[in-house]
């Protein structure tokens, strides 16, 4: 039973218009939402959905643990998300009244902040030093942490009879950090907080104005460090309740940060007193140095933090499918206003899977690939027509291997046909070219792949070429259906987007986003009873891949050299996937020795993996040599903007010049000679070699005639 | 041709989502590429020729009337009067001066729908009312211009305080309209009180429409918000429909289509909208007959045709 489907009807609230029926009924999109920062508190806490590996998102991000701690993700890794969810405004929903007992049985307390709040970039120039930015920038933090802890302590324990009674003791402890002059110091924790606030307001008139008065005026009343790791240590020494508690900082968006205000919160990561700790939540390109102003140390990984990739983690997680499922059954059942308790949570997670129509199972993909039997009623598909032409141009240039006249392209075409399996027919025509490639007789070869057509049929192909064969091309070979006949790519079911999401459940739910608008456009009414249709999922997908491309383009010069790279890169897939012998299958992903490659090309290469358009997949052996090169994958949203398969199997080893032509614009103009040659070698009727006749323009074999990769 | 039909109808679905008050959800497109079934004699490709035409068509919704029906006030109407209180005080900035004469003359206008109280020019009225925050007592009905307190056969203007008529319509096609306007009232007007200032504010209004108002008519003054120019006309040499070529759009193929079926539709002089308009344009409470009868079109005894974006006609008993 798909119980998700029983729980649909708030999607279709229509809005009408004052003229009555002329609007028609406008349906809210459960998945709108993609970020963490566009959900309130209460939002983040009904949404969450906890991984089930391990200890969970507790265990892997380790809010207890007084090592500081970098979150690192690519957008949409959930990096808010998770650090949101261990600030105290989401205690304080999980515990309601009794909220000190739980942040004691949670042994930490959650300040959360965004560094985008700061406006980070109005710390520098307008006419000072560097060196005095650097300090007003480290009082404007220290105002800033100590204001946003001493409020987060007061909401917890303020009322209570053991603040009351040692207030007096901590103020006075705290005062004694705040150098006031002759002011009077205050006498409560509310009066050092309206303190720190005004002073915060008085710094920020001065940094604003200094750009016209060409002043800075501050006078700095707090030593950096003082307050913030003074008051968590003046509050657990005096507050029982919170005795044992770590006052975990939770610095989000740190990208944000230039160098040398990041320098600041690193010092303050490797003076880490008790009771405080940090967690850094970045981009993957974020973090732009680890140095300290401790006679210019550098923090160490190990040593002064620890890092949590989120993405990588996710990805690699067997979990993940689970977890994804289990988000968005809980984003349905949140929207609808279902209460969902967590077996109810877990069947509708797996029911999930029956609300996205997929291909019927059939014998040699029948059933799929039907629609080709009836489009070509009557005349010849287009894979013959294609397999024609080449065969003709190989007689031509005598360059088809035991074809003389030209009735013997009749002959084969014929051998090759299996007219209820279209799929078993682009088998046959790759094995035909697989053949012709390794220049075998063709009249011979496409005899024995009709043979073998013909045992595989009726069950005799068990271990056989054809068999493995097929195996290991079948998608590619669909893949090329579609293309043949018009068809958009297949991207189909909610594995399928899990995989496409690539360890990002914001991916995941920009794709679902799309589809429920395509479905909801196409009349359909997605989770409500009938599956969401194949046609409504492939172009939902394939608006959410377009959305991911334009998302994902840099601002500047080098975000141009990325976008240009990637571009060149998906180019070359795409004409390698639809070659008619391509030499990897499913290709997606390339493998390098990158040590060899020029600055430019490795720079930019670093920068696209940063920011999560390559995804590093670790590392291949070199197949001629003993080398260990570098591994990437096209990221898997960008797949279906070039066609390409979502799964990693072939790898496409580049050579140091090839990855220069990809990614270095002073070789750029080598990149379509040097991809032509590439793929010349996989198309027919060549394959890359020079043709006998003259006048015929394919297949020069200039650079890699001694490198073959079958 | 799939590929550009799929692209084509991405682009209606976007338009649907944002604009188009989701009018044209997929079902209903294609029944309506169904109507489009090659027997017309026009060729195989109707079907994509008749997305096209869909992709670029023009919705006006109920956000956007109303937008339009402020600028009409602000721009059309009040600017101007500002403009000449300014001048006429020597360019005063004094805006407790401007606003207390500006009142002064928006008390003494009144504001009148074209057609009958059904039509869609007084539809309107109620709109701009509400979107200008204007009293209701400056809404009259045509009727009410006249009295004959005299007895019959006398006619007078029922309040002489008025100075200016403001008559507000949707749409201005051909200018038909306007004219009869001019004729039945606006004649009688100026002859009671010729110097009141009598005006045609149209939201939408083709050039030739606008013109023929403006040369032919007794209106002080004829204005539009939305001047369609001949770039609007579907098959004219500057349509901007065609500017940017599409191999598979053959330009003469889809205005054959549309005559075809048109001339099954309609009087073969309209087979492309009113008077050989050919728009493709709508709005939130109904599209005018000067839009392509394709997009429209909805009856079922003279043809059986599904529309797109359906007219409600005016029947006329």
């Amino acid at each position: 039973m798909n119980l998700i489907a029983c729980h649909g009807n708030r999607f279709f609230g229509a809005i009408r218009s004052s003229n009555g029926d002329l609007m028609k009924g406008t349906t809210l999109n459960p998945f709108n939402i993609t970020k963490a920062v566009d959900f309130s508190d209460q939002e983040i806490n009904d949404y969450w959905v906890d991984i089930s590996s391990g200890s969970g998102f507790t265990g892997m991000a380790k809010p207890t643990s007084p090592m500081p701690m970098l979150i690192l993700g690519g957008k949409g890794s959930g990096k808010t998300h998770l650090m949101r969810y261990f600030s105290y405004p989401l205690q304080r929903i999980r515990y309601g009244q009794d909220v000190l007992a739980g942040i004691k049985k949670d042994r930490y307390i959650g300040v959360y902040l965004r560094c985008s709040s700061l406006n980070s970039p109005r710390f520098r120039e307008k006419g000072q030093k560097e060196e005095m930015w650097e300090e007003v920038f480290a009082y404007y933090m220290e105002l800033w942490l100590s204001q946003l802890m001493l409020s987060t302590v007061m909401s917890a324990v303020g009322g209570t009879s053991e603040l009351e009674d040692r207030e007096g003791d901590i103020v006075k402890e705290l005062s004694d950090l705040i150098h006031l002059h002759q002011q009077t110091p205050p006498a409560t924790l509310s009066g050092i907080n309206a303190l720190l606030r005004d002073l915060q307001r008085e710094l920020d008139g001065a940094v604003n104005n200094s750009a016209i008065t060409r002043t800075l005026p501050v006078h700095i009343a707090v030593t950096r460090g003082d307050l913030v790791f003074g008051i968590p240590r003046a509050i657990e020494a005096n507050v029982s309740s919170l005795r044992g508690c770590l006052f975990l900082y939770l610095m989000d968006e740190f990208e944000n940060l230039s160098e040398v205000q990041q320098k600041y919160v690193n010092t303050l990561l490797r003076d880490r007193k008790s009771p405080c700790s940090f967690k850094i939540g970045a981009r993957m390109y974020g973090i732009r140095t680890l140095s300290t102003y401790s006679a210019d140390e550098d923090n160490k990984e190990g040593s002064e933090f620890e890092v949590l990739r989120l993405d990588a983690i996710l990805r690699e997680n067997q979990n993940y499918e689970e977890f994804a499922k289990r988000l968005i059954a809980k984003r349905l059942a949140e929207f609808n206003r279902i209460q969902s308790g967590p077996a109810m949570l877990d069947a509708n997670a797996k029911s999930l899977s029956e609300c996205f129509e997929e291909p019927a199972k059939s014998e040699f993909s029948a059933s799929e690939t039907g629609y080709v039997i009836k489009k070509y009623s009557g005349r010849e598909r287009p894979y013959f027509k294609d397999l024609r032409e080449h065969l003709e141009r190989g007689l031509k240039a005598k360059a088809a291997p035991g074809m003389r006249q030209t009735t013997d392209i009749e002959k084969i075409v014929q051998w090759l046909k299996c007219p209820n399996y279209p799929v078993l027919e682009k088998a046959n025509i790759f094995f035909l070219y697989q053949d012709w490639r390794s220049k075998r007789n063709l009249l011979e070869a496409a005899r024995k792949i009709a043979d073998e057509c013909d045992s595989y049929l009726n069950g005799r192909g068990k271990g056989s070429r054809y068999e493995e064969g097929l195996l290991h091309w079948k998608a590619d070979l669909l893949a090329q259906l579609c293309r043949d006949t018009d068809q958009p790519q297949r991207y189909v079911g909610f594995s399928t987007f899990v995989e496409i999401s690539s360890g990002l459940p914001r991916n995941l739910l920009i794709v679902l986003k799309h589809i429920f608008a395509w479905a909801t456009f196409n009349g359909e009414r997605p989770f409500q009873g009938t599956p969401i249709s194949m046609r409504s999922q492939q172009a939902g997908v394939s608006e959410a891949s377009e959305w991911f491309y334009q998302d994902a383009k840099m601002i500047g010069r080098e975000g141009q050299l990325v976008m240009d790279g990637i571009n060149r890169l998906g180019t070359l897939f795409r004409g390698i996937r639809f070659s008619e012998k391509p030499s990897e299958c499913s290709c997606s992903s390339f493998s390098s020795d990158v040590s060899k490659s020029s600055e430019t090309a490795r720079r930019v290469l670093d920068l696209a993996e940063k920011w999560s358009l390559l995804i590093g997949v670790g590392d291949q052996p070199d197949r001629n040599t003993d080398r260990i090169d570098r591994k990437y994958q096209l990221n898997r949203m960008l797949a279906p903007r070039w066609d390409l398969s979502i799964y990693r199997r072939g790898v496409l080893a580049l050579t140091p010049r090839e990855l220069d032509a990809v990614f270095d614009p002073q070789h750029v103009k080598e990149f379509d000679k040097l991809a032509e040659t590439r793929v010349a070698r996989m198309r027919a009727p060549f394959f890359g070699h020079a043709p006998r006749v003259s006048g015929d323009m394919m297949g020069n074999l200039t650079l890699y005639g001694d490198q073959d990769h079958d | 041709m799939e590929p550009l039909m799929r692209s084509l109808k991405a682009k209606i679905k976007t338009l649907n989502e944002t604009i188009w008050e989701s009018r044209a959800r997929e079902p209903a497109i294609t029944e309506w590429l169904d109507n489009f079934a090659h027997s017309s004699g026009a060729g195989p490709d109707e079907m994509v020729h008749a997305l096209f035409l869909l992709s670029n068509f023009m919705y006006f919704g109920d956000r956007e009337i109303r937008g339009l029906l402020k600028a009409l006030y602000r721009d059309v109407y009040r600017y101007p009067i500002i403009e000449s209180i300014r001048r006429g005080h020597h360019d005063t900035l004094d805006s407790g001066l401007i606003d207390q004469h500006y009142k002064a003359q928006l008390r003494a206008t009144r504001f009148l729908g074209v057609g009958n109280p059904s039509e869609s020019g007084c539809h309107l009225l109620y709109y701009f009312r509400q979107e200008n925050h204007l009293p209701k007592d400056l809404f009259i009905h045509t009727h009410q211009i006249f009295t004959r307190r005299g007895g019959a056969g006398s006619m007078e203007l029922r309040d002489t305080d008025v100075t200016r008529y403001i008559f507000i319509d949707d749409f201005c096609g051909s200018g038909k309209q306007g004219t009869e306007y001019s004729q039945d009232l606006v004649e009688d007007v100026k002859k009671l009180k010729p110097e009141a200032f009598v005006a045609y504010y149209v939201l939408f209004a083709t050039a030739r429409g606008i013109n023929k108002v403006k040369d032919e008519t007794k209106f002080d003054s004829a204005r539009t918000i939305y001047e369609l120019d001949s770039s609007f006309k579907c098959f004219s040499a500057e349509s901007r429909y065609f500017r940017k070529a599409l191999p598979e759009i053959d330009p003469a193929f889809c205005e054959r289509m549309c005559k075809l079926y048109g001339d099954k539709m309609v009087a073969s002089k309209h087979a492309l909208g009113y008077d050989d308009s050919q728009l493709l344009i709508g709005f939130h409470h109904n599209t005018p007959d000067n839009t392509l009868p394709v997009i429209w079109f909805d009856e079922p005894d003279r043809l059986p045709w599904k529309p797109i974006f359906r007219r409600y006609p005016k029947l006329e008993w």
